[in-house]
């Protein structure tokens, strides 16, 4: 059976808390931030919100419900979804139909987590059950391990080496430069990269994203909501999600999006030629290879080859992760899965001060969390379009 | 013990604990599905192919190919100084079934993927057991 499409649901208001390497705050006073910040952009009255979609590690164990009684916000339609690095693609599909639907009229869609010192190696330890069973034991429990087992397999696999992720890591680095919300952005060289300290191997620091404080968060509602109030908005043409998807490939190389890339873009009307610009899930470049590759811009094992053919930058011929992905802004938990949808939403409605990529229509996100020690679980994209 | 490597331990269920048995006797102990026949993952609730709960214990090999390796550069267990070396491996009996494993010997150095290797089982001072690279070759 084929999904139904989206029928003219749009996103509005995109709101970036700025980013802090360590904070004492709490995830919170992150997400009331935006919510703020959600109301100032969009000159609305808090109670013109009926709808709230959170995302958020630090929260636990409060989920949505207390984020309501916190904020003081009352809504008639509430979700949390605790999906990691895929939250802002789930979110936005969730809010989607409720607004389709009218179960809401404005959904707001907030991801945010704080950072304290320690913090991130105390969230790892209880990310989840199967890691604190299956490789805690063996001192192998956190993102780094489990992306390099990924890294190792993959440059096995495909005969990739090291310069072809420190191509990916030095553009998306020269992307920052002129975005201020960015925490790095001081440019890098290949040469810096490959002399970058090994952390987990064969992944290097400079392959790492750096874990911060933080919140980002848009406005869904249908259009012609965002038309009378004079909202800067673009469209959501099509979005997917996918979770646990090949689950007997032994280590992962590829993710659900090669399993639904052509529902994608059927839905969409638009090939990966037709893309103006692509915001991956950046957390290690061996996953932003795997997106390239199945979201279908070049073939299995050709993401690196396709780096280095083309010009990421925003006046490039393939801008990509325009802002300079986490990356460089830093990963600010949950937040770091509504970056892409963000800056997307920037570029479309011309608000991507000092680095807009011109004349862009068209911009594919994709999203990628959960990952479960050995493999990423959720997976998800969207096609958006300028109005 | 440093405090910044602590972290929780696994939790014995009902349905893992002859996993875990087996581990602490140095034995690679997983659940045969009595319905479907298939072999599960050591921390499976129940046989993930067909859901049922009717599983026996089957002591397996240790036999095991190498899929993927890491070396750690940070510190990640208390008493195991870094570099760590740590594989991710599929069982002999059933290759969809994955494990990790510490290599403190580096005995995987070296070694292509596929490689044949053999699993044991050390425990810590707290009882904890974990799998470890004890040979390499079938």
């Amino acid at each position: 059976m084929s999904r139904a499409a989206f029928r003219d649901v749009v996103l509005a208001c995109p709101v970036s808390v700025p980013y802090e390497r360590f904070s004492a705050r709490g995830a919170q006073y992150f997400i009331g931030t935006a919510l703020r910040g959600l109301l100032a952009e969009g000159g609305l009255a808090k109670r013109e919100v009926d709808g709230l979609c959170a995302s958020s590690f630090s929260l636990f164990p409060d989920s949505g419900i207390g984020l309501l009684r916190a904020l003081g916000l009352e809504a008639t339609w509430l979700d949390t979804i605790p999906l990691g690095g895929a939250s802002g693609i789930v979110a936005l599909r969730r809010a989607a139909r409720a607004v389709e639907s009218g179960d809401a009229d404005i959904v707001a869609c907030i991801a945010g987590d704080t950072c304290a010192p320690g913090g991130f190696r105390e969230a790892t330890a209880r990310f989840s059950q199967a890691s604190q069973d299956a490789v805690y034991p063996v001192g192998a429990g956190g993102p780094n391990a489990s992306f390099a087992m990924i890294t190792d397999h993959y440059m096995r696999r495909f005969g990739a080496v090291a310069e072809d992720f420190g191509r990916l890591c030095v553009a998306q680095r020269a992307n920052a430069g002129p975005n201020p919300r960015a925490l790095l952005r001081k440019p890098i060289t290949l040469e810096e990269y490959l002399a970058s300290r090994p952390i987990s191997a064969p992944v290097r620091l400079l392959d790492c994203v750096m874990p911060c404080a933080g919140a980002e968060a848009f406005l869904v509602m249908r259009r012609e909501e965002a038309e009378a109030r004079g909202l800067p908005h673009c469209h959501l043409l099509a979005a997917t999600e996918r979770h646990n998807a090949y689950a007997d490939d032994p280590v992962q190389e590829r993710g659900g999006w090669a399993a639904d890339r052509e529902t994608l873009f059927a839905a969409a009307g638009v090939t990966p030629a037709g893309v103006d610009l692509f915001q991956s899930y950046d957390d290690y470049p061996v996953i932003s290879f795997l997106q390239l590759e199945d979201l279908g811009f070049c073939a299995k094992g050709e993401a690196g080859a396709f780096v280095a053919a083309h010009d990421l930058s925003t006046t490039g011929d393939f801008p990509m992760n325009t802002g300079g992905g986490q990356h460089s802004t830093g990963q600010a938990g949950a937040a770091g899965g509504f970056l892409g949808l963000t800056e997307t939403l920037r570029q479309l409605t011309g608000a991507a001060e000092g680095r807009a990529v011109p004349g862009a229509r068209i911009g594919l996100v994709s999203g990628f969390g959960m990952i479960a020690y050995d493999r990423g679980l959720s997976c998800g994209a969207a096609v958006l379009a300028a109005a | 013990m440093d405090s910044t490597l602590d972290r929780p331990l696994p939790v014995t269920t009902l349905e893992t604990e002859p996993f875990w048995e087996g581990a602490r006797a140095g034995r690679l102990v997983l659940m045969r599905c009595a319905e479907c026949g298939r072999l599960a993952p050591p921390l499976a609730p129940r046989c993930p192919a067909c859901l049922s709960a009717a599983r026996a214990p089957q002591t397996c090999s240790g036999r095991v190919s190498l899929r993927g390796r890491t070396v750690l550069h940070l510190p990640a267990l208390p008493g195991h100084p870094p570099p760590l070396v740590v594989v991710e491996c599929a069982v002999a009996e059933e290759p969809a079934v994955m494990l990790v494993a510490l290599d403190p010997e580096g005995i995987s150095e070296r070694l292509p993927p596929g490689a044949a290797l053999r699993l044991g089982f050390a425990t810590e001072a707290n009882g904890q057991a974990y799998a470890v690279v004890a040979g390499a070759g079938a």
